[in-house]
């Protein structure tokens, strides 16, 4: 099995927690977020085994390729750019969530584009290189954040505080069916997956379709721990009062014996480091298909072109920083996120036409 | 080409230096707030007496090195005080490390906790795990103790409420987060241990203030203390006394811990509680046989069932559910919570207790 | 050339033939010259024989040109002529301190004690009898340097991989200077195509296992006249973690030095700037003793947190460059003065911190830690790029500083090869191609 495609998909179930997906589950806990969050994970699955199934019929292509076989070029060029755009949101809202509470909570007097000026030059250094690079380099950061983010949660299991009542009275809820946004936020822990269109490329072989098995108990035990350690923390009503809950609950732990006592500044570091470099593949993915859209009379290999998308990106993502605050981009992640689970399904579907017209032929 | 990088990444950092640099501030143009107290102002217009305990650092700790000073305010607001008390020193005021709360025992009676509490919890830099607990006879007199077997000022609070030194089951400590949801969480109401000035620069933490929403409604000795710490956190080392005869023995268990049952039984709901005892006879007036533990034990799960009966039906008196009977009630009923939350609320001043109490002990300590 | 006063002209009579010798005396061997070619030409009873013999004498390098013919003569060979035509020029050096002298810079616990020495031929014999394998591969070349300098390329031509060594001679040969190239050093800084990069992409080694050893993996080592130092390329930021003790102790007493390199590394790289950091931004992460304690500390301290630190960073910098260069004797003099006495008076006139000498000594002695001097020193100068980035952003900015280290090293590339890989594909034979 392929290493790197896990890492991709855990990467991406992890950093869940600064894209806003606890917020929205949290925040529709009594309304159908059990459901959504059930339901969740056979949707995930079946997309990630349709995926990997179909994209093995292309060997070492990325979703260009495949698009191409079947669409109309301009048609592939307006799905590429959508996708494109999903990418850089995705990146472009973790940015904005992981920035604002690490300059919020680790350094207050600092302006906050500021401190995204600090991310963008790291990211933009890493996310310009080789796809390979770029893998590699998740692999350390994973290797180097995963094992203490696992010992937190863990340990949130573990402490006197976690309270199973208040977990259990929101799941006395569980007859509310759910809001499109709850579906689209669970659904959100699997989406790893969806890296395939550009990193396939870089695969000598596509995982296999067996390991979806995984993924599945992997996405639905950090889905539980995401959703529930705030409830179980905070309580089941006063939950929903704070803006950024996990870091609420994070603060709300104590390391008697640990080399620090409190949990957060911890916490905020290795999440710093998670979404880096998710934020990081994602822009990575971003700017290769947006080269894709380019006339072909347009080198790929030039260096300035990437350079170009990437500090279009940053700037983007300056400017939503400068007018945007903690509420605002909560309300943008909302939309993206309503967003992605279609797009996400179309691009599935058609990749799955694409493999059966090419089995067929 | 390398040059031209490196000349890049500079004007960076000096742009970035422009603009941040702020907030550099170095340890020692720092005061420490390790504790603060919350009083009713004893002037007329105002409403709160607000004391900070500001920590003076030496460079040597060692055993009475807990140099402090006080600094009060009265004010209308807690976090007016802060900036008023910020213009009485000359330090940068650091919050983030204020790990113990005193509320005075009258603000807790009079009420409103719900207010006093938002400026602690709204404030980013003030732990979550700050511990909280109201003072007797007030706030300012707690904070103002010098106990000379301190290294640190206010150092035996936290000792004591973070259960590293001593561990006893009469202390019940509570931090901020979490008085925070139980003042929020319908089911669960909100507690407050009170440690209490003696003279002579000590304090005694062997008793439990319960709240409702609001404000204090009933204050739990000792005893009740050790019964309710069993259902809340079940750490610390228990005694049980177990009067036999003339005379008693003693029960010594490393932990306690009680759990409970909602049923429906009959159309009546019936909350069973369940503590487990697992110790050791530790002390006896009169002799004790060891081939009769079993006895031993039935005596004292009569006890424990007696008072533990009178302890819930006290709260139940009292309208109010520390222990978190209305959350488990939630927590086992499906449908609209606002629907089950109404239900609970008709139900809790009828329901029926029942206490079944399981002790056993495995020694009879070294006499036989 | 007749105007060096060690250039030599023999001329030997014997019978009716007359036989001339040319060499120059400093470099060459006497006693080899009477022995070899002087005494054979009076035991032969005639010319044509004394000719065969000479030709005999040589591995077929008669070159005629006189501009060759003159560099031989340099390189310690001397020129046989009869009657006035030449027969051959045959290698008559005089070995200088041609025996390995212990290995001093990268000391093993139980490895082999030898390095090499300075004689490229005495070092090429040391490699050969090392690694007995006919597909060990050598060629000899001249540097463009002035004046020339002989280095010798060593490959396994079975494990090798080819784009490497072509990148590796490719980038040999682009080397042409004026200066002279002495040692691995510097040629390694000629060979880099990344002319300022901190970070070494070449391994430099004095001992002969860790050169086979790298041959064995598929390396590349050059080994140049007259250092006792060997280029071993291409090598990636693993390769500077390990000691060659790792290879010959246990598993585990291994893996546990490879961890507390590391662990060395990072408090190295990190540990003066979280003291800035954690004083300076955030003092709320330290428990509340430390954060009492170091506040006490500091009390009587005038200047600002990362003064003090680069004040205390600066004087052990000087102590160990002091300690570098001085005779033996008198180095361990200069660490006492400076460390011992330096420290102490400080913190009691109160210009550091008690807190800050030790983590000054903790810094310097996790420097150490590090087995291979090139990454201890581009180490030694990273540690002050993350004390500057912290003194202006805070911790905060020291992460990302750190993150962004990580985003440099994986995106440097080695003749093909990515320099900082988790798995790095090190001990593993015939890394021809990436695994995707």
């Amino acid at each position: 099995m392929n290493r790197y495609f896990v890492y991709l998909v855990f990467l991406n179930m992890l950093v869940n927690i600064v894209s806003y997906v606890p917020q929205i589950l949290i925040g529709s806990r009594f309304q159908g977020a059990i459901w959504a969050i059930l339901a969740s994970v056979p949707i995930g699955m079946l997309l990630i085994y349709t995926c990997l199934k179909s994209m093995s019929r292309f060997p070492r292509q990325g979703l260009t390729d495949i698009l191409d076989s079947i669409l109309p070029r301009w048609i592939g060029r307006v799905l590429l750019l959508m996708s494109a755009c999903q990418f850089f949101m995705a990146g472009c809202i973790s940015l904005l969530s992981i920035a604002d509470t690490s300059i919020r909570y680790i350094s207050p007097e600092t302006p906050l584009v500021m401190g995204i000026f600090m991310f963008l030059i790291v990211i933009c250094m890493a996310a310009v290189h080789r796809t390979k690079q770029v893998l590699y380099l998740v692999e350390i950061i994973l290797f180097i954040d995963v094992p203490l983010i696992l010992f937190i949660i863990v340990k949130a299991f573990w402490n006197r505080s976690y309270d199973w009542d208040a977990v259990a009275t929101v799941g006395m809820s569980y007859s509310a069916l759910p809001t499109w946004t709850a579906l689209s936020a669970a659904t959100y822990i699997f989406s790893g997956y969806s890296d395939l269109v550009v990193v396939h490329k870089a695969f000598k072989q596509t995982p296999s379709p067996k390991s979806v098995w995984l993924f599945g108990a992997l996405g639905l035990a950090i889905l539980f721990a995401s959703f529930s350690i705030p409830i179980a923390f905070q309580g089941a009503d006063g939950v929903s009062d704070y803006i950024y809950p996990w870091i609420i609950t994070a603060d709300s732990m104590r390391v008697e014996l640990g080399i620090v006592e409190r949990v957060l500044p911890l916490f905020l570091l290795l999440y710093s480091g998670i979404s880096l470099g998710s934020i990081i593949v994602r822009w990575h993915i971003a700017s290769d298909l947006l080269k894709d859209c380019l006339p072909s009379s347009w080198s790929r290999k030039k260096p300035l072109t990437s350079w170009i998308f990437f500090a279009f990106f940053a700037s983007v993502s300056l400017v939503l920083a400068f007018f945007f605050n903690e509420n605002n981009i909560l309300a943008v992640g909302r939309v993206w996120l309503n967003f992605r689970l279609p797009s996400e399904v179309l691009i599935v579907a058609l990749i799955l036409i694409a493999a059966r017209r090419r089995r067929t032929s | 080409m390398k040059g031209k990088r490196l000349l890049v990444l500079l004007t960076l950092l000096l742009a970035g230096s422009a603009l941040g640099g702020c907030g550099f501030k170095d340890i020692d143009k720092r005061f420490f707030v390790v504790a603060m107290s919350v009083d009713p102002s004893g002037k007329e217009d105002k409403k709160y007496l607000v004391t900070v305990k500001l920590a003076i650092p030496s460079p040597s700790e060692k055993f009475g090195s807990n140099q402090y000073t006080l600094v009060s305010e009265d004010t209308d607001s807690i976090a007016q005080a802060v900036r008023i008390i910020k213009s009485k020193v000359d330090k940068e005021l650091d919050l983030g490390h204020l790990k113990a709360i005193v509320i005075g025992r009258e603000l807790v009676e009079k009420g409103n906790m719900d207010e006093v509490m938002d400026w602690f919890v709204r404030r980013r830099d003030i732990q979550n795990i700050a511990w909280v607990a109201a003072g007797v006879p007030d706030g300012r007199s707690i904070l103002d103790l010098r106990p000379p077997t301190e290294r640190l000022p206010s150092n035996m609070l936290f000792m004591s409420f973070g259960q590293v030194g001593t561990e006893t089951a009469y202390i019940v400590s509570e931090y901020l987060f979490d008085f925070r949801r139980r003042l929020r969480e319908r089911g669960l109401d909100p507690i407050l241990p009170i440690v209490e000035s003696r003279g002579d620069q000590q304090v005694a933490i062997n008793k439990v203030a319960l709240l409702d929403k609001n404000k204090m409604r009933l204050v739990l000795d000792p005893l009740d203390t050790k019964i309710f710490n069993s259902f809340y956190q079940g750490i610390g080392k228990y005694d049980i006394q177990i009067r036999q005869d003339q005379g008693y023995f003693i029960i010594s268990a490393d932990n306690v811990k009680g759990s409970f049952t909602i049923e429906n039984v009959q159309g009546k709901t019936v909350i069973t509680l369940k503590p487990h005892i697992h110790g050791i006879i530790e002390e006896a007036t009169s002799p004790i046989s060891k081939t009769e533990l079993a006895k031993y034990e039935r005596q004292a799960e009569q006890e424990i069932k007696e008072r533990a009966l009178q302890f819930v039906k006290r709260l139940q008196q009292a309208n109010i559910d520390p222990i978190g009977f209305g959350l488990r009630y939630r927590a086992r009923h499906p449908g609209n919570p606002d629907h089950v939350w109404k239900k609970w609320v008709e139900l809790y001043p009828e329901v029926e207790f029942r206490v079944q109490p399981h002790v056993r002990l495995t020694s009879t300590g070294q006499l036989g | 050339m007749a105007e060096s006063s060690d250039f030599v002209i023999r001329q030997l009579d014997h019978h009716d033939t007359t036989v001339h010798l040319f060499y120059l005396k400093s470099i060459c061997d006497d006693l080899k010259i009477q022995r070899d070619l002087v005494l054979p030409l009076y035991q032969a009873d005639r010319a044509e024989s004394y000719e065969n013999y000479v030709r005999s004498l040589i591995n077929q390098k008669t070159s005629s040109s006189p501009g060759q013919l003159l560099e031989r003569v340099i390189k310690g060979e001397a020129i046989v002529c009869i009657e006035d035509t030449f027969i051959a020029n045959v290698p008559m050096k005089k070995p200088l301190n041609s025996s390995p002298g212990p290995a001093e810079v990268e000391v093993s616990v139980v490895g082999p004690k030898h390095a090499f020495s300075e004689e490229l031929d005495t070092n090429m014999n040391v490699i050969r009898s090392r690694y007995t394998e006919s597909s060990l591969t050598v060629e000899r070349a001249n540097l463009e340097s002035h004046p020339k300098t002989e280095i010798a390329i060593f490959y396994d031509r079975e494990l090798v991989d080819p784009e490497v060594l072509e990148g590796i001679k490719k980038d040999l040969k682009r080397i042409s200077d004026h200066i002279v190239i002495q040692a691995a050093g510097q040629l390694q800084r000629k060979m880099s195509p990344a002319r300022r990069t901190l970070f070494p992409t070449v391994m430099i080694t004095e001992r002969p296992d860790r050169v086979v050893l790298n041959l064995s993996q598929g390396k590349v080592a050059i080994l140049v006249q007259g250092t006792p130092f060997g280029i071993v390329a291409p090598a990636v930021f693993y390769d500077f973690m390990t000691a060659m003790d790792d290879v010959y102790s246990h598993y585990w007493t291994s893996r546990f030095l490879l961890v507390l390199r590391y662990i060395g590394l990072f408090f190295n790289l990190t540990m003066a700037s979280f003291y800035v950091g954690l004083t300076s931004y955030n003092p709320e992460f330290l428990r509340v003793q430390l954060a009492l304690s170091i506040a006490g500390s500091r009390a009587p301290v005038p200047y600002p947190s990362f003064i003090e630190v680069l004040f205390m960073l600066l004087m052990m910098e000087l102590l160990t460059e002091a300690s570098i260069r001085l005779p033996r004797t008198i180095g361990s003099t200069a660490t006492t003065v400076g460390g011992l006495i330096l420290g102490t008076a400080a913190t009691q006139a109160g210009l550091v911190s008690n807190i800050m000498i030790i983590i000054v000594a903790c810094v310097a002695i996790s420097n150490f830690v590090l087995p291979i001097n090139e990454m201890m020193f581009s180490m030694r100068v990273m540690k002050y790029v993350f004390l500057g980035i912290t003194t202006i952003f805070g911790i905060m900015g020291l992460v990302i500083a750190f993150i962004g280290l990580i985003v440099h090293l994986t995106r440097k590339q080695n003749y093909g090869r990515a320099y900082l890989r988790f798995f790095a594909e090190n001990g593993k034979v015939v890394p021809r191609k990436e695994a995707g």
